[in-house]
């Protein structure tokens, strides 16, 4: 049965569109995704991502656990330093690209996709070594994204501690109306913002603050989606699956080869390197809307699929991500409906100069 | 939000007589349900649908979504300005939202829509 969201009462109140995805049934989208989409753009919304698995590593083995068991490198981590990571099976394909929290020299948060969550903590249970523990943290917490240029100042009037020199992919633990929580600079959308892991508790005060705020609106997963996907930011089933290498996926900076110790996967990568069976590519399209899928061709050859193709808000035009079993990247169409249409092929990001990069932060 | 001078299909679209042609778009409720439409892929004039069959493709930002001929007959006139501004359909559903002008084969089949008042108790508004 699907997963319901400790805030879902909340949503129901702003009567937004309801999906299921991943097993949770999740807001689509309150207003509009374009409304949603161009606010965080411009100002800033809020997204409940409770769907997000988070699971808790402690124990006096967990770093050397987790240099074994992710790509990149756990010596890089210090207290209050997050990183993006991936988890990959024995054959160097990708189980899942997460985020992991060092929260102490022998308590680390990781934070995986909804939809792999079951397989990896059973992942991790398979691997795991003595002095280490594992917990399952997903449903006593809720997670609140705020993404946006005005993200900063709107939650420094309600942290304890000044945000402002907090760094991107840094997180600090502090209060929120006298509560603890966990908060980082991070974000899915291509925009300056911060994640919120706050009890459930205080979570429904949180939300009911942040949602009453002027330039605030709620956002579903309908704008989560354009807005990753206008950074080009992949998402886990459509761009990467246990099919895919962190090589083919563009992820090569996340795979720490010459790190310390050896992990799950790297033998078959360091095979795999000159092996790619496709390349991740970014296009644009001048009449239509790429969609999952659809199939790409070149002179009339098959040589591709979409695995994500939206409407931008931003540009006003369809963008998309596919693999091509071929680097041919001129006179490329996308079959839509039967008919063929000419794409472009566009560096990433797709939509550049967003708050976050300003920031510099 | 549902005007008594035209008719409704099951599938959410209306046609409007005029003389021996049928002006075809679609409902309030479809355009509510479909959220913001930001592309529509129109027939090319001369064709010929049957009741039923996809006349067009609407798309949203999420998805893409077919709307079917509500009546048999050959497509005479298309709306061009939808290509342009698609967002029409949701702003103004029953008037310059219209898709296409259909040359009708068969007049019973306009009687055999909904009116309005069925419509509405179709999708629950009455």
């Amino acid at each position: 049965m699907a997963k319901r969201l400790f805030l879902e009462e909340e949503h129901k109140k702003l009567n937004p569109r309801f999906i299921e995805f991943s097993g949770w049934i999740m807001p689509l989208e309150y207003k509009g995704i374009i409304i949603e989409h161009l606010h965080v753009r411009q100002k800033a919304g809020i997204f409940d991502i409770s769907h997000m698995g988070r699971i808790r590593i402690r124990g006096k083995n967990s770093s050397i656990f987790l240099q074994k068991l992710t790509s990149n490198d756990i010596q890089k981590l210090y207290k209050g330093k997050a990183q993006y990571s991936l988890i990959l099976s024995p054959q160097g394909t990708i189980l899942d690209d997460v985020i992991l929290y060092m929260i102490d020299e022998n308590d680390f948060l990781l934070v995986v996709n909804a939809g792999n969550r079951e397989k990896i903590l059973s992942w991790l249970h398979i691997n795991l070594i003595n002095n280490v523990e594992i917990e399952d943290q997903t449903e006593s917490t809720v997670l609140i994204a705020l993404q946006g240029p005005i993200s900063e100042s709107i939650l420094n009037s309600i942290v304890k501690d000044n945000l402002s020199s907090l760094k991107y992919y840094h997180f600090l633990e502090t209060e929120i109306f006298k509560e603890k929580v966990y908060i980082s600079r991070t974000g899915y959308t291509g925009e300056d913002g911060f994640e919120i892991f706050i009890s459930n508790k205080k979570a429904i005060e949180l939300w009911n603050y942040l949602i009453n705020k002027q330039d605030i609106i709620p956002c579903g997963l309908g704008a989560r989606d354009t807005l990753r996907l206008e950074m080009g930011y992949p998402l886990y089933g459509n761009e990467l699956d246990e099919n895919t290498t962190p090589w083919e996926a563009n992820l090569s900076w996340v795979v720490k080869l010459d790190k310390s110790s050896d992990f799950i996967g790297r033998n078959a990568l360091i095979e795999l390197k000159e092996k790619k069976k496709k390349y991740l590519i970014a296009f644009e399209t001048l009449e239509g809307i790429p969609r999952k899928d659809f199939k790409i061709f070149h002179n009339n050859e098959e040589i591709g699929w979409v695995t994500s193709g939206t409407f931008s808000p931003s540009l006003k035009k369809g963008i998309g991500l596919c693999y091509l079993i071929k680097k041919d990247l001129d006179n490329l169409e996308l079959e839509i409906r039967g008919k063929r249409v000419k794409i472009k092929v566009t560096d990433l990001p797709f939509i550049k100069n967003t708050s976050l990069r300003k920031g510099g932060k | 939000m549902y005007p008594t001078d035209r008719r409704y299909s099951k599938d959410h679209e209306w046609a409007k007589m005029e003389n021996k042609n049928a002006i075809i778009g679609i409902t309030y409720y479809a355009q509510k349900e479909l959220g913001d439409i930001v592309y529509i892929d129109l027939p090319q004039i001369g064709k010929e649908v049957k009741k039923g069959e996809v006349i067009a493709v609407v798309e949203s930002v999420k998805s893409a979504s077919d709307i079917y001929s509500p009546l048999s007959g050959k497509i005479i006139k298309i709306n061009e300005v939808l290509k342009e501004k698609p967002e029409l359909l949701n702003e103004d559903p029953y008037n310059n939202g219209w898709i296409a002008i259909l040359e009708v084969l068969n007049p019973d089949e306009y009687n055999e829509l909904l009116s309005s008042d069925e419509y509405r108790s179709l999708i629950g508004e009455s």
